[in-house]
């Protein structure tokens, strides 16, 4: 166990926990034992929603993911140049909370994540089929039947177009999984440049493998990556890639739409 | 994604729902494309209560077949249902139950028999068969049965539908504690609210529902009524590996450490069940992490040689009271409780529940509160696809 100073705007808060503890315990056990209200997002406590972002001791992190102990090391800042030392007052750990930046503040380090979301392209899917050696389809069962019957039966609604049965089940039983980037905004706000920013060129680059390149999707996408606020605006930080807690790579992405950019102007 | 919703007849009525959680937010969406004035008051950011930190099956029901039919019933058509409502936030690749066990073996057929009845299309194939799907799995297993299980994202689905609430106007007050109850007679007449600042804020409305989830005994007694709701937390870890694209889960009767739920690059193994009595602040107890990690080891033999990624644990509603141990022995079907009877008539309580069934939970709960206030409403959320989750953030009111 070790004392730790939790420092939220000006207002501290002295706690006792444990080292394996992350940030968000021991928000949630302040809010419970203090019964105070302590404003901060929060969601799935696993790294999966995305939302528990926090600039925690001058560094990027989400706080599910962010141990009491990660914090009593010295640790290498967003720019990749300089450190940060764990800092003690009477023997007391010292734990510096603030909003992640480019997001509308709410209070405390709660934030509204607009200008994340307005980031990343409508066309974005957030799907990805598995590409495994050896790993076979899915097997049909009842259920797809009764998934077809339904869109059918919904389409006389809606006016959409309903996909030929053949080529449902031929999509429906590709193994399938979620995007990794959990759309954290960790990236958006360790990027001290103000344009679209990594997340959004990240989706952009994920998206373009998604799509054919003469479809108006993928030269869409490709546009909004040319634009006066895409990829011309990346000075090669690489903060993005190195607080990304999905491995996403923002910054690698980024100077991999350059390349389609210069190899599509020498042609 | 389509994301022009038609236009719809306003009745003239507001519903004030409490609870940003799954529940409130799929009530939200139902309410609103009847045509109802919708507010949605919740302390802390959306489904930051139980709903987000949901393991993210997506019950095909087969776990529930054996004890409760109409659940598993349930469990099939709203599993579906999600599959083409919210497609961006599924990871759909089926299920695999395990038996382990001579006895597990025996109770195989039941199961098989009791899915097939509730109109889940469970399957035996052989233990080859599964290892070809699955490879990681445990090969001593001594039977395998594939069901319509997935995965979903605990956050983004519920949010897919506040989107939608919102873009049909639906008001969502996030970071906003209802603190206060103000009856006159026999109505609530209005909320009162603590704004992010610390203020506080009076709304009206003409109708209120408590979607509390967890916290609904505590979110009634602000009318000085009383639910039925017994917090009842469960711990879940998740390892640094995506073990397998199935659900797998133990071909037994619902217990402890049972499933493994697959999740973008992590496996997740849950869960374990207590009871409590404040939903509030809950952490992972050291030794349901080891119980955890050696059941998920039954399953799959690799799994505790990965390293730990989180370990967490969220508060169930369980609908009832007075309960010792687990609490398993508790149904997991939903009811509304209308206050009526204690006096308050335009106040009801959802409770009980979970996390596969948040659209039948809210379309049940709409057509009470409809009724209520005697409007003739219908259904729509189980035709009309909501807008990304996405657009939660980016619309403007």
């Amino acid at each position: 166990m070790i004392t730790a100073i939790i420092i939220i705007n000006n207002r501290r808060y002295t706690v006792e926990c444990s080292e394996s503890n992350t940030v968000l315990d021991v928000l949630e056990s302040i809010r419970k034992e203090k019964k105070l209200s302590l404003h901060y997002r929060h969601s799935c406590h696993h790294g999966s929603c995305g939302t528990c972002g926090a600039i925690i001791n001058c560094i990027e992190g989400l706080m599910c993911l962010t141990k009491i102990s990660d914090l009593m090391h010295e640790r290498k800042t967003a720019s990749g140049k300089d450190t940060v030392a764990p800092q003690y007052e009477n023997g007391k750990l010292i734990i510096n909370l603030e909003p992640l930046k480019k997001a509308t503040y709410i209070a405390d380090i709660a934030v509204y994540p607009a200008q994340l979301f307005e980031s990343i392209p409508e066309t974005a899917s957030y799907k990805r089929s598995i590409e495994r050696a050896n790993a076979s389809q899915l097997e049909p069962d009842s259920s797809y039947d009764e998934l077809y019957k339904q869109i059918c039966s919904d389409s006389a609604q809606t006016q959409e177009p309903v996909p030929d049965k053949h080529v449902f089940m031929k999509n429906s039983l590709i193994r399938n999984k979620l995007e990794l980037c959990i759309e954290c905004g960790l990236c958006l706000s360790a990027c001290p440049e103000e344009f679209r920013g990594p997340a959004g060129l990240a989706a952009i680059h994920t998206a373009l493998a998604k799509n054919k390149p003469e479809t108006s999707t993928y030269s869409n996408l490709l546009a909004l990556a040319y634009a006066e606020d895409g990829i011309a605006q990346c000075k090669r930080h690489f903060a993005c890639s190195r607080v990304c807690p999905q491995g996403v790579a923002p910054g690698r992405r980024i100077q991999e739409l350059r390349a389609i950019d210069s190899k599509n102007s020498n042609t | 994604m389509k994301n022009n919703l038609p236009s719809r007849k306003k009745l003239n009525k507001t519903i004030a729902i409490i609870g940003g959680g799954g529940t409130g937010c799929a009530l939200a969406w139902d309410l609103s494309l009847r045509g109802f004035s919708v507010l949605v008051f919740e302390k802390g950011e959306l489904t930051s209560g139980t709903t987000g930190r949901h393991h993210g099956q997506i019950h095909s029901g087969a776990r529930y077949a054996v004890g409760d039919k109409n659940i598993a019933r349930e469990c099939m058509e709203e599993s579906i249902l999600l599959r083409k409502l919210v497609p961006e936030a599924v990871e759909f690749n089926g299920g695999i139950f395990l038996a382990l066990t001579d006895e597990e073996a025996d109770y195989t057929d039941t199961f098989i028999e009791a899915c097939h009845e509730a109109g889940i299309p469970a399957q035996e194939i052989s233990i080859e068969k599964a290892l070809q799907f699955e490879p990681l799995i445990n090969p001593y297993c001594k039977r395998c049965v594939t069901v319509p299980d997935g995965t979903f994202d605990a956050f983004r689905v519920p949010l897919s539908f506040a989107a939608g609430a919102r873009m049909l106007g639906a008001a969502f007050y996030s970071f906003h504690e209802v603190v206060q109850l103000d009856t006159v007679g026999n109505k609530i007449i209005s909320l009162i609210v603590t704004t992010p600042e610390g203020k506080q804020q009076s709304f009206a409305a003409d109708f209120v529902i408590n979607a509390g989830g967890a916290w609904a005994k505590q979110i009634a007694a602000l009318a000085k009524v009383h639910v039925p709701v017994t917090p009842a937390p469960g711990t879940m870890v998740a390892v640094k590996n995506r073990f397998t694209d199935k659900v797998i889960s133990r071909l037994a009767p619902p217990g402890d450490g049972d499933i493994i739920v697959p999740q973008r690059e992590l496996s997740i193994i849950g869960s374990t069940q207590r009871v409590t009595d404040n939903p509030e602040g809950l952490l992972p107890l050291p030794e349901e992490i080891s119980f955890l990690l050696k059941r998920a080891t039954e399953l799959i033999p690799a799994f505790s040689n990965a390293p730990i990624h989180a370990a967490w644990s969220a508060a169930r509603p369980l609908a009832g009271e007075g309960l010792t141990g687990s609490g398993r022995s508790l149904s997991r079907d939903f009811m509304i409780v209308d206050h009526s009877d204690a006096g308050i008539t335009n106040f009801i309580s959802l409770i009980g529940g979970k996390a596969t069934v948040l659209r039948a939970m809210a379309e049940k709960a709409a057509d009470y509160a409809s009724e209520k206030l005697g409007e003739q409403t219908y259904c729509e959320t189980r035709t009309i696809v909501p807008p990304s989750w996405r657009n939660y953030y980016t619309y403007k009111d």
